[in-house]
């Protein structure tokens, strides 16, 4: 069933009038709770409605796009879910406050409010009297409360990356379409592919060996992008030369071709080992697999792709020769509620590290361990307080988890929005990841296809991997859901991959129409892995 | 707290609706793909990777369906409507950072007294200029009963149901953290902070006062205290929770009327008094000699406080000079079976194997809505004698006069005075709260039966061991006091620890010393009863000298009050001078 893009363009309508709603619940629930959500925050976030739904116009109209819009409006979707939790968490002055101080006060300034607005409703004269020795409910004393309120300038909230950055992302995505679309850029980058992998390779390297502080550099990851160039790279030498690794013994294909492909699969894993950000390289690995399993689908690959998993598990559970932040990462996903024991040798700097942090205090084995998980602690029980309809929209506690705007904004939808509030964005995904699929199989040539497979499954693995890590699924990863989390370059990426997944999307609905009117393929060679050829003449 | 709700619940729905149109467009499409997927077999080209891509496709989706399950258990399973993990919900009650905002935002209940007026509340709010606080006026007076250095315990917890109950559907409907219902307490705060004054520069303490027609708690008291408004650091905390489990002989937070066991000593001769006069034993004449009684089968004799002598004495006699050789041979010829029967029925374990350890729950009427809670915190441990077939009949008689293996509460003594207090001999159920019905818990003893043990315990005001000691009371006092000897280990006051010393084989062992406890159990007035009353003070010595005057002060207090505002004063009130206005004894915790 293919809908109409009139339809999509309702939906997105629609879609944005919940957005207010979910806004006008979190400014009412604000305001139960003693803040006054920014206002001028709230415009601007709905405000970066009209930019996309310009850009769907204008690939509609301008760019007579016949992509399948599913792609664009399940993207929406979760656009719209992760706006709403963004301005939910960031509206909170207790989130927004950078120190520790500043966090304790202005939770305790809440809870005043909260207190003061239930004395004045709730309490009787004698209690009033009691209190405060006068009965006027209207000239209460009122608590200090100024901490509370956080100004910004029309500047700051212009300027700040929660604005430019989905900007840029939907620039990001049409200048994609543009590019993607055309089959001489297609044939460019093919050709390239090789160059295009040692070229990211190069400065990403440097970047991250000089220039990174704690895995980011000036608080963002800025190759968050190359996740697109090392996949082109991948898919090109792949496109080149499935063929060739086809041609199987014993299940194996020939070294002569595998081992340049191993190399160019190997290119990410350096710098990401630097920055020891293993989430991402399981999403690489996972990608470059299912690119290859796809392509070369021998039976006998399987069996040793699950023979190589059979023998790994072990070292991934007994955590042999692995850091000790992975191996607590392991141990967290199993065993969350049970300490490990005090002598163990991966936990120990852990917990010296929080027995410091109390500044001598001792600290029980037992209390360092659910120091060192409440991330994750609080965030299932969060989820387990929001039942099936959550606590609403600015009436639960996701300001208690760290990081909740990002790793573990799935935390806050759960707890808030609770399990539908998750069905709605695993829902998009599946919807995002289907279409996705569906226009990988209907590429007409490898790259292409290749291309479209491995976004979708950047996309989707990413997806999975940050919710299995909250919901204990997988082991905890710092990895961004798509669309959702709030996550500056990494939000652009996302925007990016959908711009190339519409433009290959278009193009193969273009040939179908063309197929069926009957006229050739306008490139009747492109259509039979002319661009192989072309990367082989190299 | 209902518009961001109802709005929300409209943005879930309206979202999922939206979601379910790409969804359903995505799994029923049945739109054969471009690429033809009647693919040549040997052909490896694009068309053939279709296959692959559609497994992968099938993957995802069962993961998808699997994350859902996942979170599903944690929505529902886990702490959730459908069902529940004990493990985990016990965790999230322990370490859900949440419960700390609900409690910080909460206004919980207003915790009063009897008077059900603010300016005597056990616990409420007070504005101290900027911020609303949480208080306990009267401070270490009422700590035991109000709130631990934890900020849980005492009533706070033992009525958190309530406390954080919402005081009215409309206000849970439009606040976030809604108003919880007050409670009004059977303690009257002035009595309350009176009593836990008298035992200012005492070693250590405590009483109870309870209603005896109504069994309403109206005083408890434990001495030493701390003040609940105090707010520890966590090593402090750290400190005070472990002296609290493992050196509870000088543990500040011990609440000692409950959670203490204590040698009765002579009051509870009250108990055996009971059973002989229950069972009409009350003819015996035994003797009191120099060398004192020998229990057969046993080498080591019974001999009376400070050696004393009361040669052949009848039974009333022997309980107003409170004779130890007498109640041990009237204990003896009474039978093990026959005090068995009679502490059964008084709530006594007679066995300390099978006692309930933590926490009798047969002692209070409480709602069932909180009982759980309420016995976590204020059910006392069983109080217990031994009278297995094990003992020998040393023990029995050493048990009769309230030594050897008695383990007895102060709150387990004010029940027995209560019970002889009251003209029916019942057992009444204790009560926190006013109001409600009175439940009884059993017959302890037959009316006229009570009737005699209360005129004896007239005589031991009157003419007996406490003579002189109610002296000025403005309402006649019956009652019995006690004197019971222990070993207590001794404490470092420096360092809080108990002192351990080698023997000259080089063991270790902890240090131990007599002490000799005072105690007073009784009633008041003695011709129409209204309170009965337990008072212990550690290392008082004589118990008319230490805990007959606290005695004293409790019901010269009650009466000011008005407790007995039906009895009829015998005597000419002596009126003390008022004690209005004064200030709940110092801060300091030790």
């Amino acid at each position: 069933m293919k809908i109409k893009p009139s339809i999509h363009f309702m939906i997105m309508l629609a879609l944005v009038a919940m957005s207010l709603v979910g806004f006008a619940a979190i400014v009412i629930a604000g305001q139960l709770r003693g803040y006054t959500p920014n206002l001028m925050m709230g415009a601007r976030d709905v405000l970066l409605f009209v930019p996309l739904l310009a850009v769907f116009v204008w690939l509609l109209r301008t760019q007579r796009c016949k992509a399948d819009f599913t792609l664009f409006t399940a993207m929406m979707i979760l656009f719209t879910v992760g706006t709403v939790a963004q301005y939910r968490l960031f509206s909170d002055p207790e989130y927004g406050a950078r120190h520790i101080n500043e966090k304790v006060d202005t939770r305790e300034a809440k809870m005043q409010v909260i207190k003061m607005r239930n004395i004045k409703t709730a309490y009787d004269d004698t209690k009033l009297k009691a209190l405060f020795g006068t009965t006027d409910r209207d000239h209460l004393p009122q608590p200090k409360t100024s901490v509370l309120n956080r100004t910004f300038t029309l500047g700051q909230i212009l300027f700040s990356e929660f604005t430019y950055m989905p900007l840029l992302g939907m620039l990001g995505l049409a200048v994609a379409y543009l590019f993607m679309k055309r089959d001489d850029v297609l044939l460019l980058i093919q050709r390239s592919s090789l160059v295009i992998g040692v070229a990211t390779l190069v400065p990403f390297t440097f970047a991250v060996l000089f220039l990174a502080r704690a895995g980011k550099i000036f608080g963002t990851t800025p190759w968050e992008p190359v996740k697109i160039l090392f996949l082109f790279s991948f898919a090109g030498v792949l496109a080149d030369n499935y063929r060739n690794l086809s041609r199987t013994r014993w299940g194996l294909p020939s070294g002569r071709f595998l081992l340049p492909l191993i190399a160019i699969a190997m290119l990410p894993a350096l710098p990401f080992f630097a920055l020891s950000d293993f989430g991402q390289m399981l999403v690489f690995y996972g990608v470059y697999a299912l690119l290859f399993f796809v392509t070369v689908r021998r039976t006998p690959l399987m069996v040793y792709g699950s023979l190589m998993s059979l023998v790994f598990m072990p070292v991934f559970y007994f955590g042999i020769g692995l850091p000790n932040r992975i191996k607590l990462r392991f141990y967290l996903w199993w065993n969350l509620w049970q300490p490990p024991d005090p002598g163990v040798a991966w936990w120990q700097p852990f917990a010296n590290e929080i027995q410091k942090a109390y500044h001598g205090q001792v600290i029980s084995n037992l209390d360092a361990w659910f120091d060192q998980s409440s991330q994750l602690a609080q965030a299932l029980f969060g989820i387990s307080r929001g039942h099936i309809f959550g606590s609403g929209l600015g009436l639960g506690f996701p300001e208690v988890v760290p990081v909740s705007d990002s790793d573990f904004i799935y935390a806050a939808i759960g707890e808030e929005l609770g399990l539908l509030g998750g069905i709605i964005v695993i829902g998009a995904l599946l919807a995002l990841v289907m279409t996705g699929i569906r226009t990988a199989r209907d590429s007409r040539d490898m790259f292409t296809k290749l291309l479209a497979a491995g976004i979708t499954g950047f996309l989707g693995l990413q997806a999975i991997v940050n919710i299995g890590g909250v919901i204990r699924l997988l082991p905890m990863t710092g990895i961004t859901l798509p669309f959702v989390s709030h996550g500056g370059s990494s939000l652009v990426t996302s925007f990016v991959m959908v711009g190339i997944l519409l433009a290959i999307s278009h193009r193969n609905e273009s040939e179908r129409l063309r197929e069926k009117q009957g006229s050739e393929p306008a490139r009747e060679q492109f259509g039979k892995h002319s661009l192989v050829g072309a990367v082989n003449s190299i | 707290m209902i518009l961001p709700y109802i709005l929300s619940l409209i943005f879930i729905l309206g979202l999922l609706l939206i979601t379910l149109v790409p969804v359903y467009a995505t799994l029923a499409r049945r739109r054969p793909s471009t690429t033809k997927d009647n693919v040549p077999a040997g052909d490896i080209g694009p068309a053939a990777t279709n296959k692959w891509l559609n497994v992968i496709r099938f993957i995802f989706g069962a993961i998808c369906i699997v994350a859902v399950g996942f979170h599903g258990y944690w929505s529902l399973f886990a702490a959730g409507p459908v069902s529940s993990n004990d493990k985990y919900v016990s965790l999230m009650n322990g370490r859900d950072r949440r419960n700390l905002r609900l409690d910080e935002g909460g206004l919980r209940g207003w915790v009063y007294d009897r008077s059900n007026n603010p300016d005597s509340a056990l616990a409420r709010y007070r504005f101290n200029g900027s911020t609303i606080d949480r208080v306990y006026p009267l401070g270490p007076a009422a700590a035991h009963l109000t709130s631990n250095p934890t900020g849980r315990g005492g009533i706070e917890q033992a009525f958190n149901a309530i406390l954080t109950q919402p005081v009215s559907a409309y206000n849970e409907l439009v606040s976030t953290l809604p108003v919880g219902k007050d409670i009004q307490t059977s303690i009257v705060a002035d009595l309350q902070r009176d009593v836990a004054q008298q035992f200012q520069g005492k070693k250590a303490g405590a009483a109870v006062v309870v209603d005896v027609t109504t069994g309403e708690v109206l005083a408890m008291t434990s001495w030493p205290t701390f003040d609940p408004s105090v707010k520890l650091d966590n090593e402090t905390k750290d400190k005070q929770l472990y002296e609290h489990d493992h050196f509870p002989e000088i543990s500040p937070t011990v609440n000692r009327a409950l959670e203490f066991y204590y040698r009765p000593g002579s009051t509870f001769k009250t108990f055996i008094a009971a059973v002989a006069v229950a069972e009409g034993k009350t003819n015996l004449v035994f003797e009191c000699k120099h060398e004192g009684f020998t229990p057969p089968g046993s080498g080591r004799a019974i001999n009376d406080y400070e050696g004393e002598v009361h040669g052949h004495i009848g039974f009333e006699d022997a309980f107003k000079v409170s004779c130890n050789q007498y109640f041990a041979q009237l204990g003896l010829a009474l039978g093990k079976s026959t005090i068995a029967q009679h502490a059964q029925a008084l709530g006594l374990s007679i066995d300390p194997d099978n006692a309930a350890v933590r926490g009798d729950p047969n002692i209070w009427s409480v709602d069932p809505a909180i009982q759980k809670d309420f016995n976590s915190v204020f059910a006392p441990p069983q109080s217990q004698m031994n009278l297995t077939s094990k003992v020998t009949p040393y023990d029995i008689a050493l048990q009769s006069f309230g030594q050897g293996y008695d383990s007895i509460t102060v709150l387990e003594m004010a029940i027995l005075a209560a019970a002889v207090a009251r003209p029916d001999g019942n057992i009444p159920y204790l009560k926190f709260t006013t109001g409600g019905e009175t439940k009884i818990r059993g017959t302890f003893l037959p009316a006229p039966a009570a009737a005699h043990l209360r005129q004896m315990m007239r005589l031991v005001v009157t003419n007996g061991t406490a003579a002189g000691a109610f002296n000025g009371c403005p309402v006649n006092v019956a009652g019995k006091t006690g004197t019971a000897d222990r070993d207590v280990r001794v404490f470092d006051p420096k360092t809080r620890q108990p002192v351990k010393r080698q023997d000259e084989k080089g063991r270790e062992y902890t240090v131990t010393t007599g002490q000799v406890d005072g105690w007073f159990i009784g009633f008041a007035p003695y011709e129409n009863p209204k309170i009965a009353f337990a008072v212990v003070v550690e290392a008082g010595g004589q118990g008319a000298k230490s805990a007959a005057p606290i005695a004293k002060e409790i019901v010269i207090r009650a009466s000011q009050l008005g407790l007995f505002a039906n009895a009829p004063a015998t005597q000419p009130a002596n009126k003390p001078q008022t004690k209005n206005g004064k200030k709940a004894p110092g801060g300091t915790v030790r």
